[in-house]
């Protein structure tokens, strides 16, 4: 609690975990899109900003860099990624191929414990829902299929599935003018929970697949638009 | 509660929450967004808007080092970060508007949301509260002050941007909250660790005056010759120290001139906690405060605090104050162990010292006492490490509840309203933590009430005593008296009784100390310099 306030007494933080807590900050930091795309990261900025040494900052950029969050050229230093809409397409359509593998595995794998879980996610999102709760069904539907991930008890997959970073994907190209939840987005998740609760791999799979080719689509369909005719300075007259 | 509802820059529509008695309003402006050219300067009005605008997501959250504070919140940062919350059960039926709480988050001046959930709004407002929270400026971007803001302020003055967010908070409550159902005539304000510093510094600020009615500080409201608010969420900066040490940090960023600053994109203005200590600050020990904090600059803050409530220049407002029994350097004898290992090389700069062992305690004894060392020294006795544990802890707690005690003596000495305080004692198995301990911090999910299954398995017992500190809290932000049918009886701070109410573990009145303790805490504040 306050561990950044006035207040804070805990011991026990080793330099070790110093490394991954930088780690951990500078990824949540670029995962939720606060820094645009191309900008460059100063070293000396990021050690001041996480408590580490310049070597430790260092260690923490060639890991991200390594797996794609920032890149690293010569004279252009460290700067967050940036997507084109060939890459996006790319890396969207590889999600549709593993999680939809992964749902497949849930319906084969899931715990009961997990799937009541599942149940008591989907419920938010439908209470979210019909109460207009915007920020709530989307944390709930992250929620889901991070759920649905780790019912497939598939470590492989799994692992692959997270080094896709289509998040930051969605984050550069997320459509904020379009209504939200997308239309179909709650029956879609109901669908593949119907399969996995009636353990139907296949059905699961379908319903899956289905489910992140729309949001896919819809974002491809957007992005290609905005590249046509980009939008405007949101604050123009 | 009929929408959309009408607010002085649009009509805004909100959702209803978990209970649909209650309706939510997020991340409603307050402010314009302080970006471009208005950065490091005071807040100015939000632009209006056509239609109605949408109410149901939190507004993005200041630039802050990511860390525990953000956790698994989602919500973007940005500059554009001046966005206010509305919790509201008020519907066409009542007959009087409802009184209202804004409260303001901790986080060192550094880091925080209003928008984290354990700040959620909907049980107080089940209780007849108009709850609002809200984002100001942190940081350097919040704090900054150098001689080119200072000349560039027509009051001549730099460095308490995030003091007046809070202020233009406070006047779009005044302005608004009677839309919402809220009384503009029966404000609290409350925060807790920085969140209760800000509160004493809006107490003592002239833009203030009016803008709320009772104050609530949680932890650091602490007497001005307490040498430990120097280094706490009370301390403050002058303005001649302020200026300089924003001219050195604008110096190590390469920026020489205003325009340069404020041409740099954010992520280079953002300070982690190690870098925004305050080492140059004199408190008398190791513990230092952050940087970036509130400056005394003669026009939000005209004068420190004993300059102030000697003068009776102070807010006349009343006020629920108090401390924890594990914070400030006090911890559970069973981690004793844990901190002899560690030793300061892990702890976050300018902490707080835990003393554990007794050549630790018998020194830093000299330091702080000088020639009253040898009668702390016997008032507090160590002669093992465990020992000086012991005593190390029950110093801190003495000087807290003393120091509180004896800043309500000081307050209400001008001010004609009453003054509550606690002493916190509960420490509930849910917090997390190993061993469990009554935290900074730890009573703020019972004050709110938000004991939600997703935080925890909270017990009957958890639930009895967020019943109780819920019913404290919403009886107090209604009368500015914390008493009520069914409550245990919490008599006002008196000058003739040296007690603490004690919340937690029990609800009762405890005494303050051992009355010598009591006497020898007294004359070491006389020794002190005032701030």
């Amino acid at each position: 609690m306050d561990s950044n306030g006035f207040d804070e007494t805990e011991a026990g933080r080793t330099s070790a975990t110093r490394q991954s807590q930088a780690y951990d900050g500078l990824r949540s930091l670029l995962l939720s899109g606060s820094i645009p795309p191309g900008t460059r990261l100063t070293e000396a900025d990021l050690t001041r900003m996480f408590n580490v040494s310049r070597s430790t900052m260092r260690a923490v950029l060639v890991q991200l860099a390594q797996e794609g969050y920032v890149t690293s050229e010569v004279n252009r230093g460290v700067r967050t990624r940036s997507f084109s809409v060939e890459e996006a397409a790319d890396i969207l359509e590889a999600r549709e191929t593993l999680e939809s593998a992964l749902a497949g595995k849930a319906a084969e794998r899931a715990t009961d414990e997990e799937i009541a879980e599942l149940r008591r996610t989907l419920r938010t999102m439908e209470e979210c829902k019909t109460r207009g709760d915007q920020a709530g069904y989307s944390q709930g539907n992250r929620r889901f299929h991070q759920q649905v991930k780790e019912a497939a008890h598939q470590q492989t997959l799994a692992r692959a599935y997270d080094t896709l970073l289509y998040p930051l994907v969605m984050r550069q190209y997320r459509n904020l003018t379009a209504p939200h939840p997308r239309t179909g987005s709650l029956e879609e998740h109901q669908a593949i929970f119907l399969a996995i609760v009636t353990r139907n791999p296949e059905a699961a799979t379908a319903a899956m697949r289905h489910h992140v080719a729309s949001a896919r689509q819809a974002l491809m369909l957007q992005a290609r638009r905005e590249r046509a005719d980009p939008p405007g300075d949101p604050s123009a007259p | 509660m009929r929408q959309p509802v009408k607010t002085e820059a649009g009509l805004v529509e909100g959702i209803p929450g978990w209970d649909r008695s209650v309706t939510v309003f997020r991340g409603i402006p307050y402010a314009a967004p302080p970006v471009g050219d208005l950065r490091w300067r005071p807040p100015r009005p939000p632009a209006p808007w056509a239609g109605v605008r949408k109410a149901n997501a939190f507004g993005p959250v200041g630039p802050q080092a990511p860390g525990p504070e953000l956790d698994g919140l989602d919500l973007p940062m940005s500059e554009d970060c001046l966005y206010l919350n509305v919790w509201t059960g008020a519907t066409a039926d009542d007959r009087r508007a409802r009184p209202v709480l804004v409260w303001i988050h901790g986080g060192g001046f550094r880091v925080g949301t209003g928008a984290h959930p354990r700040y959620d709004g909907e049980a107080l407002a089940r209780k007849g509260i108009v709850v609002v929270t809200f984002n100001y400026r942190l940081g350097s971007l919040g704090f900054l002050a150098t001689p080119e803001l200072s000349a560039e302020s027509e009051h001549r003055a730099s460095g308490n941007y995030g003091l007046l967010d809070q202020v233009a908070a406070l006047e779009w409550v005044r302005r608004n909250i009677a839309h919402f159902g809220g009384d503009p005539e029966r404000v609290t304000i409350a925060g807790q660790s920085a969140g209760a510093g800000s509160a004493n510094f809006l107490a003592m600020s002239p833009l203030a005056e009016g803008l709320f009615h009772r104050a609530v500080a949680q932890s650091h409201a602490r007497h001005f010759r307490d040498p430990e608010l120097r280094f706490l969420a009370s301390s403050y900066r002058t303005l001649a120290d302020a200026e300089a040490a924003g001219t050195r940090y604008a110096a190590e960023r390469g920026a020489r001139t205003l325009r340069r600053l404020r041409s740099l994109p954010w992520p280079r203005l953002v300070e982690g906690n190690a870098s925004a200590v305050d080492s140059a600050a004199d408190t008398g020990g190791p513990a230092k405060p952050p940087l970036f904090r509130p400056v005394v600059d003669g026009w939000v803050i005209p004068g420190g605090y004993e300059e102030t409530y000697s003068r009776g220049r102070q807010n006349d407002v009343g006020y629920l104050a108090g401390n924890n029994l594990d914070e400030s350097g006090a911890v559970p004898e069973s981690t004793f162990a844990v901190y002899r290992t560690a030793g300061r090389r892990t702890w976050r700069p300018g902490a707080p010292p835990v003393h554990v062992t007794r050549e630790a305690f018998v020194t830093a004894s000299r330091e702080k006492f000088g020639a009253m060392a040898e009668e702390f020294l016997r008032l507090y006795p160590a002669d093992t490490d465990d020992d000086a544990g012991r005593a190390h802890c029950a110093a801190v707690r003495d000087n807290a509840r003393i120091s509180t005690w004896l800043w309500a003596k000081d307050w209400t000495a001008r001010a004609g309203r009453p003054v509550y305080t606690y002493f916190w004692t509960y420490a509930s198995p849910v917090m997390g933590q190993d061993p469990r301990r009554a935290s900074h911090g730890s009573e703020i999910d019972f004050v709110f009430g938000n004991l939600h299954p997703d935080r925890g398995e909270w017990t009957d017992h958890d639930h009895a005593v967020a019943e109780t500190m819920t019913g404290y809290w919403a009886n107090f932000v209604a009368t500015g008296d914390p008493n009520g049918p069914g409550l245990p009886r919490w008599p006002a701070w008196s000058a003739d009784t040296p007690s603490v109410m004690e919340l937690g573990n029990a609800f009762a009145p405890i005494p303050l100390a051992d009355p010598p303790r009591l006497d020898f805490w007294q004359r070491f504040f006389l020794t002190q310099q005032a701030w």
